[in-house]
């Protein structure tokens, strides 16, 4: 197999054990530490101004 | 019956040794490397091409050429190529007549395996043998051996330069009609010369393996552009690249799957309220009872309603470790607007939202809620809810994104190559023309 | 039908053999003369200048395999003609049949002599012929040469000087075929890669 060949099943192996990994711990790859307010199914279009 | 092979040996076979001549206008030395099967040969000394054919040898053109700079393999060099040696015969510069483009011919010659052509243009080699098998061309490409080569070339070359020996009769300025056709790794060539058709094919030669074939090894210029019958480094690797994006997504799905089926999406808390803002008085903060999180380590949920009528309601969850004092906390909240505008009903928001806690420890917590902000001062009464070990999906999606890369940058940089290899030809197909074609 | 096989050369007086049951000429080792067999004595058509710069691979004696039946090197003509020198290599084969290991420009070929029912004589450049079991053949190259030299035992008698037209065709696959106009003669065969033929007994060269 060519370097590409590795270096792209190297990656696939990766992402897919990162996936199970993360699934299995509820930690979420891109911003798993930053809680944010999700509204359920919109987006927040008109801003949220506290007090 | 077998022939007695001791006796039809030929008695005391000598060695065979090069031949060596006389150069009949310096009286130099000239040895001839592959004997009798060279035609012609340039006098090392004097420089003059000679015709070697028979007993007596011919000058056929005195001018001495100076060497060209870009020559980087000797006469007389021996390496190893597919598994035999070779050694550099010959040599010669030939030139496009319409763009004056140049490239570099090495012969080589093996007294048993014959004779191997190395040719190197802009840093890029290929090695080319003699076809003996049945060509088929036609303007557009050229079938042979079962494969399809694409035309990329069409011109005359004309013979700028000459050292070493051939076996063929070549002197500076000759000319020959050429077409290459390409497949890559492969290129076959056709060259007409006075009516007779010869045709080559060449495979592109990585210029470490030209290198290394030499001890020690040659060190060579880097390869500039791309070749006409240059593969890309990925041709090979296309299937392989779907295999992995297929099978990726394949083990993405299972897994969101089973993850799905095992999260246990537990309501472990929940608190009820209401609230009014601008009363004066800060917002009660309402605990909840401990309880236990199961499983290892896990995404919780915040199930936030409030009933919310043109307005918003936002508060501060907060999950506090009994044991540890470790405490994790989040602002939550809901909006909801809605009216008409021309007789058309608009809304926007809902009075329900979720908001996730991720990678939070097993252990006992209690649950708290602070509510903190509103918009009108009108009550709101609230309901929120700590659900434990809910099925994350962001994960899945970055997966699959991430796997979805593969062919797509593939893919990309094979059109680039490709691109850049048919850049050079005025036999592009038209998907490759681009931005030619305003010329 | 001849039982002698061994001669005496009438030049030099060496031993002289005639080793297969089709050979009619064989050269002295010692003179080099060229002696064609005839009824029960030989004579000698001439002789033959050592062949300078031979760099070839191939000599008598050596043994090696076409089509899984082997065959011994016993003779050689070599060609010359305006574009250089090919070599004709007689080979016995173990089944009996006599071929042609063909050595011209660094590539090897093996040819058969074959029937031939048109004996079309005239052929010009780039005609196709077609030949009976082997397919469709173009004409590639016609050229005038002579033998220049030979060695060993051969099935015939060379004509040594003689000019005489030789006609090429390139057929399917690797395939070629010869027809020699003056002795209405027609050979077929293809070019096979040097390592196929898995040679013995192969001349030792110097820096090889």
């Amino acid at each position: 197999m060519s370097t590409f060949a590795k270096l792209f099943t190297a990656w696939v192996i990766v992402v897919c054990s990162l996936v199970a990994y993360a699934n299995m711990t509820g930690w979420r790859i891109i911003g798993g530490s930053a809680n944010k307010w999700d509204p359920a199914g919109q987006s927040a279009r008109s801003g949220f101004n506290h007090k | 019956m077998a022939g007695n092979e001791e006796s039809l040996l030929k008695k005391d076979a000598q060695p065979l040794k090069p031949l060596i001549l006389s150069c009949p206008n310096c009286q130099g030395a000239v040895t001839l490397l592959a004997g009798n099967k060279s035609l012609v040969a340039v006098c090392s000394s004097c420089g003059s091409t000679l015709d070697t054919a028979d007993q007596v040898v011919k000058v056929i053109d005195k001018n001495k050429k100076s060497r060209p700079i870009e020559q980087t393999l000797e006469i007389g060099m021996k390496g190893k190529f597919h598994g035999h040696t070779w050694q550099i015969i010959g040599f010669m510069v030939r030139r496009d007549k319409s763009s004056h483009f140049k490239w570099r011919e090495y012969l080589l010659f093996n007294p048993r395996h014959g004779f191997r052509f190395l040719t190197e243009a802009e840093g890029h080699w290929n090695w080319v043998v003699q076809l003996h098998v049945e060509v088929v061309d036609s303007r557009t490409d050229a079938q042979a051996m079962g494969k399809t080569y694409q035309v990329f070339h069409r011109g005359t070359a004309i013979v700028d330069y000459v050292a070493g020996e051939f076996y063929w009769r070549v002197k500076v300025g000759d000319t020959a009609k050429v077409a290459d056709f390409i497949n890559p790794p492969e290129v076959l060539s056709k060259e007409v010369t006075d009516g007779e058709k010869v045709w080559a094919i060449g495979e592109y030669m990585d210029v470490k393996t030209v290198e290394n074939a030499f001890d020690p090894p040659v060190s060579l210029r880097i390869a500039e552009g791309v070749a006409p019958n240059q593969p890309s480094l990925l041709q090979n690797d296309m299937s392989k690249i779907w295999t992995a994006f297929f099978l990726g997504m394949a083990v993405l799905v299972a897994t969101q799957f089973f993850t799905a089926m095992t999260s246990k999406k537990q309501r472990v808390a929940e608190i009820e309220g209401s609230f009014t803002n601008g009363t004066g008085q800060p917002a009660l903060e309402q605990v909840s009872e401990p309880f236990e999180l199961k499983g290892g380590r896990s995404a919780a949920e915040i199930a936030l309603y409030a009933t919310v009528d043109n307005d918003w309601f936002s508060g501060v969850g907060t999950l506090t470790n009994v044991k540890t004092g470790e405490t994790f906390e989040v602002e939550t909240g809901v909006e909801y607007y809605w009216g008409t505008a021309g007789g058309e009903p608009w809304s926007e928001g809902d009075n329900r939202s979720t908001t996730t806690l991720y990678s939070i420890p097993e252990g006992t917590y209690r649950f708290s809620f602070q509510p903190n902000g509103s918009g009108n001062h009108v009550p709101k009464t609230f309901r929120v809810a700590l659900i434990w070990d809910v099925t994350l999906w962001a994960n899945f999606w970055y997966g699959v994104i991430a796997v979805a890369l593969l062919p797509l940058i593939a893919g990309w940089r094979r059109q680039a190559h490709e691109l850049k290899r048919w850049s050079e030809s005025d036999y592009a197909p038209a998907w490759a023309k681009g931005m030619e074609d305003e010329e | 039908m001849n039982q002698k096989d061994f001669f005496s050369c009438p030049a030099c007086g060496a031993e002289v053999r005639f080793q297969t049951s089709v050979t009619v000429t064989s050269v002295c080792t010692y003179c080099a003369s060229v002696l064609v067999r005839r009824d029960i004595d030989i004579e000698s058509i001439g002789k033959v200048a050592q062949l300078l710069g031979d760099v070839s691979p191939i000599q008598i004696g050596t043994r090696g395999s076409f089509e899984k039946t082997h065959f011994d090197i016993a003779g050689r003509a070599v060609y010359s003609w305006s574009e250089g020198f090919w070599s004709e290599w007689f080979a016995k084969f173990d089944d009996g049949r006599s071929g042609w290991l063909v050595e011209a420009q660094g590539f090897f070929g093996m040819c058969f002599e074959r029937h031939w029912e048109t004996k079309k004589t005239y052929l010009s450049l780039g005609q196709k012929v077609s030949i009976e079991g082997h397919g469709s053949f173009e004409v590639s190259d016609i050229k005038k040469n002579s033998c220049v030299f030979v060695e060993g035992e051969l099935p015939f008698v060379p004509a040594l000087k003689t000019p005489r037209t030789s006609v090429d065709l390139r057929g399917p696959d690797s395939k070629f075929a010869t027809v020699e106009q003056d002795s209405i003669q027609l050979f077929v065969g293809a070019w096979v890669p040097f390592d196929n033929f898995n040679f013995h007994h192969l001349r030792e060269l110097d820096g090889w």
